[in-house]
């Protein structure tokens, strides 16, 4: 089997095309279901967060389905052009795919270095593939592996230790238009895990109102007693209240799960003259996005949504390449140790295979012999044995003969013959030195023009 | 001999001041300021403000030979100079308004060179006639510091909020001070400069109503009555943004330093036109020590 990879993230696409390649738990579902039907024989776990949408397929080595159809089955789903999601999606293939996987879930590929919330959106995407069988020995091997390196990592490197979250970023935001909270009114669209961590930061400057909005208000009510917001500091508010929010809020956080944005310049702009030019700082770390881009245009509305938060990460730098280059030694270590493992079981169920195909020919050759046995004289049962021995031997034989002799250019003769003489212990030490001379030279890529 | 000094004393602090503009300019630029180029820069600012200062006091009693303040309008260059220096050193020590340095030391610097021109070239001695005039002298330029502050912190505004709209530089090594801070920072300025601007233009109301004799029936129509009423009422406003839809935020930031620009179109026309000169009936008034004689 192999692993595959094909998927965008931060790194190689804006937020508007993000936006329009994240899925939701219903549209992770669909995906995976169509998927199943198209390869039955693949594996495969959806990641899809704010910040990516990646695939990670496990396939027969020499079976579907490729990148590109992946890619083009990713499009299909989502409504898109293939030759947009092929131009903004990467493909990663064995020890690469696993490398990125580990490194996602180490946190080092983050927006922000370490952040923590990457390592349960990983373990939530393998359950919700689990809970459709979609994922099966490769894939549970490789995500229960960069689950268990991405807390390693944590626990035994300072990467999460002072990072700059998301939620820390967003209030650095607000610091830059507005001098205190205590006077201000914070209101959260949306009641989920970006929320309430960036809210976390937010309630210890002591806002003087702080509203949760959210379609299921018990959902906001629970967010609003975990946060210990007390009724005199404000509460949760139905999405029919959005409006009223809009007029008072200071600081809007939004990240409601919509695929149409919720405040737009129509709705925003009537409530301008109620706000009496009240600034309002709108932190959107929604994907897709919950505030339409041309509301950051209107007088005294300062916009920022996860693009921004990235560029505040990477003019602040990063003071942590110790722990850096630690992680990355130990992600390092880990994708070796697991591709070995993944290679081992491999190896196991192709020995499984053959020993099965060498059974079914030693069974039909021994029921053709015991026939013949069966009506035939004494004297003829040596010749028998002897040509029993011989069919099977040749039957044994006659693929991996077969393929010698169809040497394909994928592959080169000496690699089979190496491997036969290997396996079979048919070297003689003289031929084994000319044989080892003969694979180095074969391997040597200067010289693979000359072999052609 | 004294007028010599002041003027080169005046151009060496242009000099330092200028100096240290450009390097609060750079500090902007620099991703991450080091507390060196924070330490010479605070440094750079008080030897300037200290100097201006020091002229200040040495014409005040020196050059007019006993303690009589204001007696030219370089005089009231120097002090508007040397309360913005001081304010600026101020909010730096107290880390009060990152970035101010980078907007109040080139007007400093344009203060101070306008004190050059009007200590070597345009000097004009005031005929300090009266207390009233002292008070309306003292609180016109009083008043305009605060001004020059409160027009100051409005570039200081837009460039902050251009920053912030256009998401460049927002990381926290070299940015400015958060808007609301620079909004109250313009509303107080803009509130203390009128209150002292209104006693200035009271108290020249005064002088002129007890020396109806002295100018013409439409002095109000004077180019510098219209202008400092303009100036007046743009302050009223900008001290009252806060309770106003309309004018908050960058408008306000504007309308502050459309005032300023008033102030110093008043100030021309003061040192322009004879009406302005606050030396209504020369004829009648000793000389100064410093006015030459004919």
């Amino acid at each position: 089997m192999r692993v595959l990879m094909v998927g965008t993230s931060h790194h190689t696409a804006g937020v508007e095309f993000r936006e329009r390649l994240a899925l939701d738990t219903e549209g992770q579902r669909a995906l995976v279901e169509h998927f199943r039907k198209a390869f039955p024989r693949a594996e495969l776990v959806v990641l899809s967060t704010c910040n990516r949408t990646e695939l990670y397929i496990a396939k027969p080595s020499h079976g579907p389905p490729t990148a590109e159809e992946v890619r083009t089955h990713l499009a299909i789903c989502r409504g898109l052009e293939s030759a947009g999601v092929a131009a903004a999606t990467v493909h990663r293939e064995q020890e690469q795919a696993l490398g990125h996987l580990f490194r996602v879930c180490s946190g080092l590929d983050s927006m922000v270095l370490g952040e923590p919330q990457i390592i349960g959106q990983v373990r939530r995407a393998y359950e919700t593939s689990c809970e459709q069988q979609s994922v099966g020995p490769v894939l549970h091997k490789v995500f229960q592996d960069a689950l268990a390196i991405g807390k390693t990592v944590r626990s035994q490197t300072g990467i999460d230790a002072g990072r700059v979250s998301v939620g820390s970023i967003a209030v650095d935001f607000a610091q830059q238009v507005f001098e205190r909270f205590d006077d201000k009114t914070v209101v959260a669209l949306g009641a989920g895990e970006m929320a309430k961590l960036t809210l976390r930061h937010l309630v210890p400057h002591k806002p003087r109102r702080l509203w949760l909005c959210n379609r299921t208000l018990e959902r906001a009510q629970a967010l609003a007693q975990l946060l210990g917001i007390t009724p005199e500091q404000g509460g949760a508010r139905p999405l029919d209240a959005m409006d009223q929010l809009l007029v008072e809020a200071d600081v809007l956080i939004t990240n409601a799960l919509s695929a149409q944005p919720i405040v737009t310049e129509a709705r925003l702009s009537p409530l301008l003259r109620q706000r009496r030019g009240r600034p309002l700082v709108i932190i959107d770390i929604a994907v897709p996005r919950n505030v339409a881009a041309g509301v950051g245009s209107l007088r005294n509305i300062y916009l920022y949504n996860l693009d921004d938060l990235q560029r505040v990460v990477d003019e602040t730098g990063s003071s942590r390449q110790q722990h850096v280059d630690r992680a990355e030694a130990m992600v390092r270590d880990a994708i070796a140790k697991c591709l070995h493992q993944v290679q081992h079981r491999d190896v196991g169920q192709l020995i499984k295979n053959l020993r099965q195909r060498l059974h079914d020919v030693g069974m039909a050759e021994q029921e053709r012999t015991l026939r013949k046995l069966a009506g035939a004289p004494p004297e003829q049962a040596g010749d028998l044995v002897r040509e029993h021995t011989h069919r099977v031997i040749n039957k044994i034989l006659h693929m991996p003969i077969s393929a010698l002799d169809q040497e394909k250019g994928d592959v080169p003769l000496g690699f089979y013959a190496a491997a036969l003489r290997r396996l079979f212990d048919l070297d003689d030490r003289e031929d084994s030195q000319a044989l080892d001379a003969e694979i180095a030279d074969t391997n040597d890529p200067s010289n693979a023009h000359e072999n052609k | 001999m004294h007028e010599t000094a002041v003027t080169i004393a005046i151009s060496v602090l242009t000099l330092a001041t200028c100096a240290a503009s450009v390097l609060a300019l750079l500090r902007l630029r620099i991703n991450k300021p080091t507390p060196n180029t924070d330490g010479t820069l605070n440094t750079l600012a008080l030897l300037c403000t200290l100097g201006t200062a020091g002229v200040f006091i040495y014409r005040e009693t020196l050059v007019t030979q006993g303690w009589a303040p204001l007696t030219a309008h370089v005089d009231g260059l120097l002090l508007i100079a040397t309360l913005v220096g001081a304010t600026v050193v101020y909010l730096q020590s107290r880390a009060r308004l990152p970035g101010v340095s980078a907007f109040a030391l080139p007007v400093m610097a344009f203060l101070l060179l306008w004190a050059i021109c009007a200590s070597a070239w345009t000097l004009k001695v005031f005929n300090i006639a009266s207390v009233y005039l002292t008070l309306h002298l003292a609180a016109v330029y009083v008043g305009s510091a605060f001004l020059a502050l409160a027009s100051i912190a409005g570039m200081m505004y837009l460039v902050a909020q251009r920053r912030l709209h256009d998401k460049t530089r927002v990381a926290r090594p070299g940015r400015f001070a958060s808007l609301e801070s620079i909004e109250t920072f313009i509303v107080r300025m803009s509130t203390v400069g009128f209150a002292v601007l209104t006693l200035g233009l009271v108290m020249g109301l005064v002088i002129i109503s007890s020396h109806p004799d002295h100018y013409s029936p439409g002095w109000w129509l004077s180019p510098k009555i219209i202008l400092s009423t303009l100036v007046w009422l743009l302050y009223a406003l900008v001290m009252n943004v806060r309770y106003t839809s309309l004018f908050r935020g960058k408008r306000a930031a504007w309308m502050s330093i459309a005032g300023m620009v008033l102030l110093i179109a008043t100030f021309a026309v003061a040192t322009a036109l004879p009406m302005g000169t606050h030396n209504p009936d020369t004829t009648q008034q000793p000389p100064h020590p410093t006015q030459e004689t004919p």
